[in-house]
């Protein structure tokens, strides 16, 4: 091997980094093929060989996907709609500065071929290797809030887009005692992934704070599920507050979208009941 | 003479006013009892779908279809409530009556049971009154408890003796009994998607809820994009093999970016949804919405409404006649 092939991987994946942002500065967006935002729906395989650094994105208004990463020779769009896989040029992405993409107005894309649906994974070929899309994993058991964001970039991206009141969060910290929040999640359900991520980003923000954040994956149906069936669980997400060991309540499902308005709620709830 | 005549009637005049008291009290409780008999007949025979759909999870289906076994038992209460409220109290009746009524009883303390066992969700309210009321498992019993038991114990106390027109009642009980199940049969097809359901012009989408304490939940907290402006909403199956028809015109809708924008609600898993994408690639929005609350919305699917800054405008059976007519041009 040459010293120059040697390096060549190093160097794309130099390029990779480095262009994107680069390209975003100098070209309008396509208006159809942007708005990409990181998904955690797929792991990507290419050759049989898992690849934990492809990033895979999905865009509402393209109703596409978008394979990126340094194993890959381009970023590979995948269609659903028009059932094929078009690869594009490096330098016609452009990451916005929330982490999400646009393809560049004057993007050109080269037809790969079709892909296929095989049970319920994605298969297709593109520059002469054979790419698979598996479901991810589920995520169960016991599982801390950072194991979490790690398992899934898409978690990660929905608790960075997140902001707690801040006011409700120095509210719940001077609250003494100890509180635990015990979430049961699947990472199948839709609604998990928009609103369990929000309560990641409050655990964080109590971190130190005589807050505990336990999270339980289980899997669906739920019924059957030991952990799920011992705390009364029915579905997903179900957060469970415990004040010094004991059940005090659990978070409203109508405020799961600002979790930290939920734990106010339920704690003063617990407050009242005392008070009684 | 007339002095003594009253006098000597008095004593079983006297007798007689606490026995007529005990009658009317005892026909009243009957009467009671069947109106409830057909009220809940009414509620079930609007919507026979989701009647037999509920004899089915109750694991009633056995010897004959769920759908004949509906029919029949809609048969039973429609008779029995018109017989009670005709005061045809005969023990034949009331002995019916009891079975039934404890029948009742015994499935909906099931279910409570079951809900505080951990063994069913507590949010599974029993659909003894159709979709039209919502009720936890603890208020299904209850209410049945105290709407059924009191009117079922007076019915049986001073029975009448020989009854006048018996033929005649009878005959009225047993046309009750058939229209009842013709009614049940022919529901379907009739326009009465409004009043089976709780989806109608006029309601509120913070309405349309689901569960029970911190479970409970909303449409506006599922789907907060259609809780503000217009919007064409679409209650659909994507179980059905039918359902590509239904996405292709729905797309059709979507991809022309007609307004107002629609929204397409249905109960499905997460397998279900990553299927629909790579096989059907919808251009719409496609929201999930768990069948608890999704249920009580329809009698068939697709249904749809029309929402006006969060308040049901319109609703239609099938699609909307923007989607329904841009699909047929």
């Amino acid at each position: 091997m040459t010293r120059t092939a040697r390096f060549a991987p190093l160097l794309a994946a130099f390029c990779w980094a480095a262009a994107a942002p680069l390209a975003a500065q100098s070209a309008a967006a396509d208006a159809f093929l942007s708005g990409f935002q990181i998904s955690g729906d797929y792991v990507v395989e290419i050759d049989g060989q898992e690849q934990p650094k492809a990033e895979l994105y999905y865009s509402d208004r393209a109703r596409s996907f978008l394979v990126r990463g340094s194993a890959l020779p381009s970023p590979l769009l995948i269609s659903p709609a028009a059932r094929e896989v078009q690869s594009l040029d490096l330098m016609k992405v452009a990451v916005r500065q929330d982490g999400s993409i646009d393809v560049l107005a004057d993007a050109v894309l080269a037809p790969e071929g079709a892909f296929r649906v095989e049970g319920d994974s994605i298969l297709f070929r593109a520059s002469g290797k054979g790419f698979r899309l598996k479901p991810r994993p589920w995520l169960l058991g016991a599982r801390t809030g950072e194991q979490m964001l790690d398992s899934n970039p898409e978690y990660r991206r929905r608790a960075e887009a997140y902001a707690p009141d801040a006011a409700l969060v120095a509210k719940l910290a001077a609250r003494p005692g100890q509180v635990r929040v015990l979430t049961f999640f699947g990472s199948w359900c839709p609604h998990c992934k928009k609103h369990v991520p929000m309560l990641i980003k409050v655990g964080q923000a109590l971190a130190d704070r005589g807050w505990t954040f336990d999270f339980y994956g289980v899997p669906s149906p739920i019924a059957g599920e030991p952990e799920a069936d011992k705390h009364g669980v029915h579905g997903v997400p179900t957060a469970i507050v415990f004040v010094d060991g004991r059940e005090v309540g659990r978070l409203p499902a109508a405020l799961w979208p600002q979790p930290e308005a939920g734990l106010d709620q339920v704690l003063a709830g617990a407050r009242a009941a005392g008070a009684r | 003479m007339a002095v003594a005549s009253i006098s000597s009637s008095t004593p079983a005049a006297a007798a007689a006013r606490p026995r007529r008291g005990l009658a009317v009290a005892a026909y009243l409780g009957g009467a009671l009892l069947g109106g409830v008999l057909l009220v809940a007949v009414w509620a079930k025979a609007i919507d026979p779908g989701a009647f037999v759909e509920q004899i089915r999870s109750e694991g009633l289906e056995i010897l004959l279809p769920a759908r004949a076994i509906a029919l029949l038992v809609l048969a039973l209460e429609a008779g029995l409530g018109v017989a009670l409220l005709l005061n045809l109290r005969r023990r034949p009746v009331l002995l019916v009556a009891t079975a039934l009524v404890l029948f009742f009883l015994f499935l909906t303390g099931r279910a409570w049971w079951r809900a505080e066992q951990g063994i069913a969700a507590p949010t599974s309210a029993c659909g003894c009154f159709g979709n039209l009321v919502e009720r936890t498992p603890r208020q299904a019993f209850l209410s049945d408890l105290f709407l059924l038991l009191p009117g079922l114990g007076l019915a049986w106390l001073a029975r009448p003796g020989a009854a006048a027109q018996l033929g005649a009642r009878t005959l009225v009980s047993g046309a009750a009994a058939g229209g009842a199940a013709l009614f049940a049969a022919l529901a379907p097809g009739l326009p009465l998607d409004d009043l089976a359901t709780r989806l109608s012009p006029g309601v509120e989408l913070t309405s349309i809820c689901a569960g029970v304490d911190a479970d409970r939940v909303c449409l506006t907290h599922l789907v907060p994009a259609v809780a503000a402006g217009s919007h064409l909403v679409v209650l659909a199956d994507v179980r059905d093999p039918g359902f590509a028809a239904t996405a292709e015109a729905l797309d059709a809708y979507a991809a022309r970016g007609a307004e107002p924008p629609l929204a397409v609600l249905a109960d499905f898993t997460a397998d279900e949804h990553r299927t629909l994408l790579w096989t059907l690639a919808p251009a719409f929005d496609l929201h999930e919405v768990p069948a608890a609350m999704l249920r009580p919305l329809y009698r068939t699917l697709p249904r749809s409404f029309r929402v006006e800054e969060g308040r049901v405008t319109e609703t239609w059976a099938g699609l909307p006649p923007e989607v329904a007519q841009g699909a047929g041009g």
